[in-house]
């Protein structure tokens, strides 16, 4: 079976020859598996290097560290997904800014970096007035689509993730993440206005991706938002209903309109709002982060088992990092009988895998999956 | 006492302004800044605690309390400092290196002030060495130490190694949390505590500090 066919079963709720699987993971993971496979020469870094170009860019010229990681995964018998991206062509950019003027700083945690936002271009604003006065929203036009089909060309079999929208997460880079949270209460018309602004960019953007692609393909919109923490909702489930859940219609009924998919992220303990989640539409669930309070795999498969597909539940905060082989292969036959019974279930890493992650965890975690 | 509890009602209601005006009219009126603390201040970011705990409130309600909880401090801070109120002991915190994450620590600050530690916080992204070289300076009794994500937070193994390759292990005590740690893990890289929110992190230090 191709991989495609994999996933087809899983959303239809039937068992494929084995599980479908998918694969996140940061780049110094990456490249870690890519030299443990003998894939490439390279080094960590410059292998690191190739996979943080552009994905516009990687798609149509794969670097060497793209085209081995794909080469890694498709070795590992890796049903993954592949994520199509248009290329920036906007105004030039500070340096190291963002397109919503945002700036970056590389945050080095030992055995790699993480890009974290240092600089938040919406801070201090009081009104939504003051904001349209002086801030330049980025415009759908700021990219080039034209590639679009070309990236996916080579892939009909294999699922396609192709645009969606996290509103939120953007909001809180602009606003500052403490500033974000207080807004729900203290500046809820700059809320609004801004997730508006952030739902309809993301529409527009996903639009003008779906358009140029040919019919036929597996595809899912990317319609996440991360509510949860460890114990429950960072966010009340009122302000999901008012803030969050209308866009996210919108771009649920995008979605629908071009025969794609949605693929829902959300992290965390988000049991009490995954009833409306059900409710809107969304098709797959990620992470599955069994471990948080109420995430438990039995009762989400009793619950909402015919009506989603699961996706992830590798945990990723102690099996896959901290874990023994062993823990790796009793942790997949669980998942495999918990939450794939009948199809329904992708198994794949919750989160991406970080590179204090044993490689030969994850190496054991796809041959089990391959041959349980 | 009516004015005590009033204090108490607007912090949990976020209203930093109300909470400032009121701790000023209570130190005017010549209570105690321990008791308009306990009373007034920490009782009601203890009912915000258990709100949290119980998701009847949410994070947008807690951060607000947090702040309302400052501003009662800044007037009492003076009072505290002339009353010869003693300090429950002195503690380091910040989150490890290489994570930026630091709501949840900002919040265990803000409860151990209130209940009468002297917090002194090295905010994020901390190197292992500072947070043993200023525990050692500031004879602090407690290093918190906070992680979102799991590869940063084994920084935290590296703070309680440092601090026993240094000879401080035992005098200072180690205090670890965030949403990957759990007790076991506190246990397997020798932390003294594992703080699973922030009202349990504020009970384990006392019991750290008093030992």
């Amino acid at each position: 079976m191709t991989p495609r066919e994999r996933w087809q079963a899983a959303l239809e709720h039937r068992t494929a020859d084995r599980v479908p699987t998918d694969y996140w993971a940061t780049p110094e993971f990456s490249a870690k598996l890519v030299r443990r496979l003998g894939l490439s020469a390279k080094s960590e870094a410059e292998l690191v290097a190739d996979l943080n170009l552009p994905l516009s860019s990687n798609n149509i010229r794969p670097s060497e560290g793209f085209a081995c990681l794909r080469r890694a995964l498709a070795e590992l018998g890796v049903d993954f997904m592949v994520k199509l991206a248009p290329r920036f062509a906007g105004p030039s950019l500070e340096p190291d800014c963002d397109e919503f003027g945002c700036r970056h700083r590389e945050v080095n945690y030992g055995a790699g970096t993480y890009d974290e936002t240092v600089s938040h271009s919406l801070a201090g604003f009081e009104s939504v007035e003051a904001i349209e006065r002086s801030y330049k929203w980025p415009e759908p036009e700021w990219w080039d689509y034209s590639t679009i089909a070309e990236q996916a060309k080579d892939w009909a079999q294999h699922p396609i993730q192709c645009g969606g929208s996290e509103p939120f997460m953007v909001y809180k880079d602009l606003r500052g993440e403490e500033q974000a949270y207080i807004d729900l209460r203290r500046h809820r018309d700059i809320v609004h206005y801004c997730m508006d602004r952030l739902f309809e960019l993301a529409g527009q953007k996903t639009r003008r991706m779906l358009e140029r692609l040919p019919p036929g393909l597996l595809l899912f919109c990317y319609v996440a938002e991360d509510m949860g923490f460890q114990t429950g909702l960072m966010i009340s489930p009122a302000d999901i209903r008012e803030f969050l859940l209308p866009g996210m219609k919108r771009r649920v009924e995008l979605a629908r309109r071009h025969n794609a998919l949605v693929f829902h992220h959300n992290d965390g303990a988000i049991a009490a709002i995954l009833p409306d989640l059900v409710a809107l539409g969304i098709d797959v669930l990620n992470p599955v982060q069994w471990r948080a309070s109420g995430m438990e795999r039995e009762k989400l498969k009793a619950d909402y088992g015919d009506r989603l597909v699961f996706h992830g539940a590798m945990d990723n905060q102690k099996t896959m990092p901290f874990g023994t082989v062993e823990d790796v292969r009793r942790e997949v036959h669980d998942n495999i009988r918990l939450l794939g019974a009948a199809g329904g279930y992708v198994l794949a890493p919750c989160h991406n895998l970080q590179p204090i992650t044993p490689v030969d965890n994850v190496v054991a975690m796809y041959e089990t999956a391959c041959s349980p | 006492m009516e004015l005590l509890n009033q204090i108490a009602t607007s912090l949990q209601e976020g209203d930093d302004a109300r909470v400032g005006e009121l701790t000023r009219k209570a130190v005017a009126e010549k209570i105690p800044a321990r008791q308009i603390l306990d009373e007034g201040l920490v009782a009601g970011m203890n009912v915000v605690g258990s709100l949290f705990r119980d998701h009847e409130i949410f994070l947008p309600d807690v951060l607000l309390a947090a702040r309302a909880m400052y501003a009662g401090l800044d007037v009492l801070k003076p009072m505290l400092v002339s009353e010869n109120v003693p300090t429950a002991g002195k503690i380091v915190i910040g989150t490890v290196q290489g994570d930026l994450h630091d709501i949840g620590k900002n919040l265990v600050g803000i409860m151990l002030r209130g209940a009468g530690f002297e917090v002194i916080d090295l905010g994020n992204d901390v190197a292992p060495e500072k947070f043993v070289e200023t525990a050692t300076r500031e004879n602090a009794q407690v290093i918190g130490m906070s992680a979102l994500l799991t590869t940063t937070m084994t920084g935290m193994q590296r703070v309680v190694e440092l601090l026993d390759a240094k000879g401080q292990r035992g005098r200072i005590k180690t205090i670890i949390g965030g949403a990957p740690v759990t007790a076991e893990y506190a246990r397997e890289i020798g932390a003294d505590a594992f703080g699973f929110d922030a009202a349990s992190a504020v009970e384990r230090v006392k019991e750290l500090a008093a030992q």
